[in-house]
């Protein structure tokens, strides 16, 4: 008995009705899970958002932050994000050494907001934050930034796995162009998140 | 039924993520780790039945408790515990997974014309997910303190003061239990939000040729509307559930205020509210109700149309009305936070978008009345399931209207009439929904019926025990018995009391009519009479392939002519035409 | 889309790096600046410069588009309506 399972994929270009989305079934579910991970890290910030409206001595960001340091942690973020735009691009046009190369700059970016983060938090604890006091105001800052940006950074960490495996698979040419830019539409993702984290946080 | 046939597959499909290529299964790829959607819809069903064994055999427990106070041997705080899991397991582990992730599974690809799901490696590891929740679920009885007490809805403070560290510890369900429970239930989300990403990849990308949205069963609407409204509220439960654990284990205080004191211990926790978890919850909790509603209601739609001859009333309206359900479903989580000390603005605003969402609901109802109008109607059981569904939407409805007046609901919330109404909504409504789509689809899933005379005792006997019981409790609700009471003493509840009994032997006689649909379903399985390709000569697709189905569904993929209900399309009036029909 | 779109893929190139001059311009600025408005007007900026360059969005049909904006108005419904809670019950 020759038993072959048919894919969703081949079925797709083949014998069903266009996609909706104009897109192939795999880049629909990226979007889809990114729309549920933006309403995720929503509800964070609409909780982040109540409390802080709630509290009586939020404290003043100026005096917790290094505002230049973050200022390079953001800028770190957004070049990776445009070497993955990059990357993206050159898979598309076949170049599998640019896509290599470009994949792996977007994840030494990642790496090094990792490590800024790290020292980042180093700093906070150093100075008597934590989950759930906070020597310049109201715990509830401590609780909600740990949170939030932990959560963040757990997506850049597997953000970060991700990169390396695609451009292993790139490299080898398992990856085609539409891997190479799922990769990416959820790296973006991460870094759009980072866009409010870091204006909530920051900035406002 | 998963006979492995060979199926031209042309050469794409090799970046394709891990799939089986070209090996005849064995017993465990066939049946135990199968990726084929038939396969994981019946997993799915037998897991809900498993759980459901234990979920209305708590519910039986403490029904006792409640009809003869003391007859039952637990404690009060047993009691909550008991209450809060069979809430949780029959919500999330019996009709989530036997109607959305069950039926869902074994139908969606059929109808829509698919050869399996999108993903089929992502929606097997989805059902995998599920035995360690279940798992974990159960065995959260056995851990120091219990079960998690703090009803299925976990509101804090009770579910956030676990005991460890300098949190003061609640309850004795507050420890362990709850921590475990919350566990279960975040392996559940991750499972449910992989097969909604499938079910809406699937219904949207893998639909056959000449499927266009329009021309897609009801079924299959109700699918996509409820995979949607899952994929758009379970984050806000994830960041709930997420804060809540970060309360009870790491000291914070997103959902403890200050100034708790906790048996005669003042809790260290500043600044923080419960009221802030209520609303992260319904805002996850209302449109979850739709998830499981609204596939039941459009398995009425085509049990109906097919036990009906005729087309269902209204095809286009229902989906609007599905469309602006799903919507407005979104918006209107606070009407169950009335008396909360939400502020009375929101009530307010609350209060007339509940009302508002009830004219669709209506429009659903009228439609599937209408269906009715003068057929000539084929009273199968799984018809009779069809017919008992229209009444309890009606019920239920009728209820919720009453909880939508904010002012009415002042008197109504947290009363036994809160709990008849959503019985009789996502307890009725979902389980006849459920049990037209099995005794509907059981010919193609096992090539046999079941037996018809066992099929029409568990009807008459689920439908009588069920609407009674949840009817009888409207009444005690305004009889002021409120609920997840263990014993009551004030004077003015004692006549809603004395129905107690009563209702106590309906809820015998719905569960006990499960044990003939028990042993019919295993039964029928091997010894049932044999089914042709369409028993039911039904037209939409997933009649139009062999009984049973061949592994990738089609030998090849129907091409679709028309609309999915060609009944009565002949001049005799009882023909029928196939989706796929040449034109 | 990819084959039919070569000279589109070079153009991109550029466009990419423009749209990182741009953030990176505008994060400059917001950092100097603390006017709450501007700043809430900083972040949908950006965040748009990134869906629609960075992710593509820009090519995409008007449905995903729109899916996209759902879900993230749902999400600010959700800010919207709880804000009004916020401080009322607190000690
Ligand atoms: C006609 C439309 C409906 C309206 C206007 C409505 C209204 C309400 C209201 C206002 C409440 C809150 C009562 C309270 O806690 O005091 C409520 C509770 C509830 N409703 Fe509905 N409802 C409707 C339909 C449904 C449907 C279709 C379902 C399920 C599929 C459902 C399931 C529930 C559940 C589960 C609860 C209670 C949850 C709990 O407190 O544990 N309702 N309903
Ligand atoms: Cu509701």
């Amino acid at each position: 008995m020759n038993s072959t399972a048919v894919t969703g994929h081949e079925a797709a270009t083949h014998e069903s009705e266009p996609g909706f989305y104009g897109t192939s079934w795999q880049k629909l579910m990226m979007w889809w899970f990114i729309i549920g991970d933006a309403i995720l890290f929503g509800s964070f910030l609409a909780a982040y958002g109540f409390s802080r409206i709630s509290a009586v001595n939020w404290p003043d960001r100026t005096q917790m932050f290094s505002l230049n340091f973050i200022t390079v942690m953001t800028f770190t973020l957004i070049t990776s994000s445009a070497t993955m735009a990059t990357a993206v691009a050159a898979s598309r046009r076949g170049d599998r050494k640019a896509a290599f190369n470009f994949t792996m700059a977007t994840a030494v970016g990642g790496l090094a907001f990792l490590g800024m983060q790290a020292y980042e938090w180093y700093h906070l604890i150093h100075n008597g934050a934590r989950m759930d006091t906070n020597p310049w105001g109201a715990p509830a800052f401590g609780a909600y930034f740990f949170a939030i940006t932990g959560f963040h950074g757990s997506h850049v960490a597997s953000g970060v796995l991700i990169l390396l495996i695609t451009a292993w698979n790139a490299k080898r040419g398992k990856s085609g162009p539409e891997g190479v830019e799922l990769t990416g539409l959820y790296w973006h993702f991460v870094d759009l998140v980072w866009v409010f984290v870091f204006g909530c946080f920051y900035l406002i | 039924m998963a006979i492995a046939q060979a199926v031209e597959t042309g050469k794409a499909g090799h970046q394709a993520h891990g799939r089986d290529h070209g090996h005849p299964a064995g017993f465990i790829r066939k049946y135990i780790f199968s990726t084929d959607h038939k396969v994981i819809g019946v997993q799915y069903l037998l897991m809900a039945m498993l759980m459901s064994v234990v979920g209305l055999g708590l519910s039986l427990w403490f029904r006792v408790q409640l009809a003869w106070p003391g007859k039952a041997a637990m404690t009060p705080e047993q009691y909550v515990a008991i209450v809060t899991m069979h809430g949780t397991i029959m919500i999330f582990f019996v009709v989530s997974l036997a109607l959305s992730s069950g039926l869902g599974n074994f139908s969606i690809p059929l109808q829509v014309g698919a050869r399996d799901m999108a993903y089929p490696f992502l929606n097997m590891l989805s059902f995998w997910i599920i035995v360690p929740a279940s798992a974990i679920m159960i065995l959260s009885f056995f851990v120091e303190g219990g079960a998690a007490a703090g009803g299925w809805t976990a509101y804090p403070p009770l579910s956030a003061l676990s005991g460890f560290g300098k949190v003061p510890r609640g309850s004795p369900g507050s420890g362990m239990g709850q921590t475990l429970w919350l566990l279960a239930m975040a392996l559940f989300i991750v499972s449910f939000t992989m097969g909604g990403l499938n079910y809406v990849a699937t219904i949207l990308n893998l639909r056959a040729r000449g499927m266009s949205l329009m021309r897609m069963p009801l079924t299959v609407w109700t699918y996509f509307v409820a995979a949607l409204l899952g994929l758009l509220s379970f984050p806000a439960l994830t960041a709930a559930a997420i804060m809540l654990l970060l309360d009870r284990h790491l000291g914070t205080s997103f959902f403890l205020p200050s100034g708790l004191v906790v048996s005669g211990q003042q809790a260290a926790n500043v600044g923080g509210t419960p009221l802030l978890f209520q609303h992260l919850f319904w805002f996850l909790g209302h449109p979850e109700v739709y998830v499981l509603v609204l596939p039941a209601i459009g398995i009425a739609f085509d049990v109906i149309a097919a036990f009906s001859r005729r087309p269902p009333h209204g095809y286009k309206t229902s989906v609007w009305a599905l469309l602006i359900i799903a919507f407005l479903g979104m918006i209107v989580w606070g009407h169950h936070m009335f008396t909360s000390g939400m502020n009375p603005f929101l009530g307010k605003y609350f209060s007339i978008a509940t009302l508002l969402i009830t004219a669709p609901f209506a429009v659903l109802g009228v439609n599937l009345l209408a269906s009715l109008w003068r057929a000539r109607i084929r009273f199968t059981t799984s018809m009779l399931f069809a017919l008992g569904l229209i009444s309890a939407v009606g019920t239920g409805g009728i209820g919720g209207l009453f909880l939508a007046t904010a002012t009415a609901d002042l008197h109504f919330h947290d009363t036994y009439f809160v709990v008849g109404h959503f019985h009789l909504m996502i307890g009725v409504v979902t389980m006849t929904g459920t049990f037209a789509g099995i005794y509907y689809w059981f010919p193609k899933m096992f090539g046999r019926h079941m037996n018809e005379t066992l099929g029409k005792l568990h009807f008459w006997g689920t439908f009588i025990g069920a609407f009674a019981l949840f009817v009888i409790q409207h009444f005690q609700g305004f009889g002021g018995m409120t609920r997840r009471y263990f014993e009551y003493s004030a004077d003015y509840v004692q006549p809603a009391l004395a129905l107690n009994p009563a209702v106590t032997w309906f809820a015998f006689l719905a569960v006990g009519a499960q044990i003939p649909f028990f042993f019919n379903f295993f039964w029928s399985m091997f010894k049932g009479k044999k089914a042709e390709a369409n028993p039911w000569e039904a037209t939409t697709l997933e009649w139009t392939t062999a009984t049973p189905v061949p592994h990738g569904n089609w030998e090849r993929l129907p091409v679709v002519s028309g609309k999915p209900y060609g009944y009565a399309e002949g001049a005799n009036g009882d023909a029928h035409r196939m989706q796929n029909a040449e034109a | 889309m990819s084959d039919t779109h070569a000279a589109h893929v070079e153009a991109s190139y550029r466009s990419y790096w423009i749209a990182w001059a741009i953030l990176l311009v505008l994060t400059l600025v917001m950092i100097s600046i603390s006017t709450k408005a501007f700043l809430i007007g900083g972040i949908l900026l950006k965040s748009v410069i990134i869906g629609a360059w960075f992710m593509h969005l820009k090519h995409e049909r008007a449905i995903l588009i729109w899916s996209v904006v759902a879900g993230i108005l749902f999400a600010g419904f959700l800010f919207l309506v709880i804000h009004f809670d916020a401080g009322t019950s607190l000690l």
